[in-house]
């Protein structure tokens, strides 16, 4: 993670989605591998687009025909074309870096290639981002914040709330936009002489934001003003295209991705019918993204009864990729900046999302111990999966304060996506062991086949082949196992 | 020694087919008609809306499907259908495209699941990574959007391009 004037254009902001200014100051981040850690995720988003799942393939080797006949070469592993690492990054003055997801200290953040009067910026953003933590983290205060948030849904906005003191207000600042500002602007006076750099660009980005919050609020209003513009759908009835009726071609849009719905309603009035029809819709959502969208239907988005495509795009990248639960409650989708606040929010018992910069999305509350999205120092991860500094190059890293060394950062990855590495190199590896196989004439499909039924546990869990794919380390031997597997191979071929 | 019961199927274009029982109980339709019958007789079933061609076909596949059951197909697919086939189904697919849509409207009036399935997963994999321009050509579809109807949805498909 990295602090620099942000230099190409078009890049937008890993958390508000909002573009990033040129020179305007940002933090960098490695971007994450799509489509290695996708699959892992019961209902990831981007599980379901084609797009994503194809560049998923190429990173994890796929393009190797297994049921080609003709004899494996070492370089189609090793000349294997990696879609190349790129950068993401988040609005520093945007309050997009949320100090309760990830705790904020300097050794996390590289800033030498920055001013040194922007240097001491930083330093004091970090140290304000650290006693933000501190206060969130304390348990007696959470809870009264927590308390007082709960008195000020029931109540309405009370004027006192403005003058409360300077804890309580940190909290509130990150609730709600239009509550920071008003305590920002009523309490400028009172604030110390070095956070005012800090607070004149503050305020400078947040007018901004506010301009753009009241046009997009316009332009709701213009839009419910106007009453919907053209509602009536393309085709209403069936049309029994290629003679298949509704629900043969419903069965068939299940076996396709969300993004070839949108594409095969290109084709032609009749396919447009079918990749609109709330049922495909319906079951698509349930089963990818969140379980319970009839009843998020039903109390956030009543308008979209008959709309399910619709829904589809409000949930999308709002729920729990672990349970699938919608996380967007209080909010509203329409308008941009609110919808950013809730990606990047607090954990606070009203703001259940929780954005995960080590999966690129969002994780619930109740998700936060899940395995799934558990982490491993370096360390470990090169002793138990037997990863290399090549292959960490590629994976996402957060860094974290080194409880042994204060001034080095410990680095954090995801286990889920570790295992995916090892898995898939385990797997290539017992490719290569094919080659060794050429006496036995077995055709390298029928040897995938059997590593396969290997894995699934076909042989027993004691078998070598399943203990090398699901163990978490690689403890067999080399010979020990191409001696194991030459002999399920004769065995399996009487 | 005791024979194996058969049981006759008649198609559309009266052909009759006899087929041990069995096998031709992986359909739905068929088992429930039997179930309802005499047991004693080689009871003949009329199938008015399936033609011979893919009712040889539907035959073939229950008499390789009953004793090897099918592999469940992943949804949504994730590559070509001929990645998560056995062999035998592959071979079974290389079919036209009108006994293909023939065999699923069968697989679905005789209610054979698997067939069923097997079938709207090779539609699917033959739609997979077309264009719309391409769909069309595929299975003869016209294109019957005006120009204002075809910019309306490129508009609505932006999204999808934007996730």
């Amino acid at each position: 993670m990295w602090v620099e004037y942000h230099k190409s254009v078009g890049d937008n902001c890993l958390v508000c989605g909002q573009e990033i200014d040129q020179d305007e100051l940002c933090i960098g981040l490695q971007a994450l591998p799509r489509g290695l850690i996708e699959q892992v995720f019961p209902f990831h988003p981007d599980k379901t687009n084609s797009r994503i799942i194809n560049l998923g393939s190429i990173r994890l080797g796929k393009h190797v025909d297994w049921n080609s006949l003709d004899p494996i070469k070492n370089d189609d592993l090793e000349n294997s074309e990696l879609p190349p690492i790129g950068k993401n990054y988040i609005h520093l003055l945007k309050n997009c870096f949320s100090p309760a997801i990830h705790r904020p200290f300097q050794c996390m953040f590289e800033y030498k290639s920055i001013e040194s009067e922007d240097v001491a910026m930083v330093e004091r953003m970090i140290v304000d981002w650290q006693k933000l933590r501190k206060i969130l983290s304390s348990p007696q205060k959470k809870r009264k914040a927590v308390k007082e948030e709960d008195e000020d849904e029931e109540d309405s906005p009370s004027p006192k709330r403005v003058t409360r003191s300077r804890s309580r207000k940190k909290v509130v600042v990150k609730e709600s936009s239009s509550e920071e500002e008003e305590s920002e602007s009523d309490s400028e006076e009172e604030k110390k002489p070095r956070r005012s750099r800090r607070l004149s660009r503050l305020s400078v980005k947040k007018e901004k934001v506010k301009k753009e919050d009241d046009v997009q609020d316009l332009l709701v209003k213009v839009e419910e003003d106007d009453g919907p513009v053209d509602e009536k759908p393309l085709f209403e009835t069936s049309c029994y295209l290629l003679g298949l009726s509704d629900e043969i071609w419903c069965e068939i849009l299940e076996y396709l991705n969300f993004d070839e719905y949108f594409n095969i309603a290109q084709v032609s009035k009749g396919m447009h019918f079918y990749s609109n029809l709330k049922v495909v819709w319906k079951n698509f959502i349930c089963r990818y993204i969140c379980p319970n969208a009839q009843q998020v239907q039903t109390t956030h988005f009543p308008q979209l009864e008959d709309n399910y495509k619709e829904l589809f795009m409000k949930l999308y990248n709002n729920c729990c990729i672990v349970c699938g639960e919608y996380l967007r409650g209080d909010i509203k989708l329409d308008n941009p900046v609110s919808l950013a606040q809730s990606k990047g929010e607090i954990r606070l018992a009203a703001h259940p999302a929780y954005y995960n910069f080590l999966v690129d999305n969002c994780v619930c509350t109740s998700c936060q111990s899940n395995s799934l999205v558990e982490t491993i120092s370096k360390t470990e991860l090169k002793r138990f999966y037997n990863v290399s500094d090549t292959e960490l190059s590629d994976m996402r890293c957060m860094k974290s304060p080194n409880p042994f060394h204060r001034s080095t950062p410990m680095f954090k990855y995801l286990i889920s996506q570790a295992k995916v590495v090892h898995q898939k190199k385990q797997e290539k590896a017992l490719l290569l062991l094919h080659s060794k196989f050429k006496k036995l004439k077995i055709s390298k499909g029928a040897y995938f086949a059997l590593i396969q039924r290997g894995k699934r546990g076909h042989f027993g869990n004691d078998c070598l082949v399943y203990l090398a794919l699901t163990g978490d380390k690689s403890n067999y031997k080399q010979k020990k196992l191409e001696e194991y597997i030459r002999n399920l191979i004769l065995t399996n071929q009487d | 020694m005791s024979e194996t019961k058969q049981v006759e199927l008649t198609s559309k274009d009266k052909v009759s087919f006899k087929v041990d029982r069995d096998v031709i109980l992986m359909s739905g339709l068929v088992k429930d008609m039997l179930e309802e019958g005499d047991e004693d007789e080689t009871p003949i079933i009329p199938i008015p809306n399936v033609d011979s061609k893919p009712l040889q076909k539907v035959i073939e596949y229950c008499q390789y499907h009953h004793k090897e059951p099918a592999q469940e197909i992943e949804k949504p697919l994730k590559g070509k259908i001929e990645d998560v086939i056995c062999d035998w189904d592959k071979k079974f697919l290389e079919i036209d495209q009108s006994l293909l849509i023939e065999l699923i409207m069968a697989a679905n009036y005789l209610n054979i699941k698997d067939l069923l399935d097997l079938t709207c997963a090779k539609v699917a994999s033959m739609i997979k990574g077309k264009s719309p321009e391409q769909i069309r050509e595929m299975f003869g579809i016209e294109n019957d959007f005006t120009p204002e109807e075809e910019a309306k949805i490129r508009e609505e498909n932006k999204w999808c391009e934007e996730a």
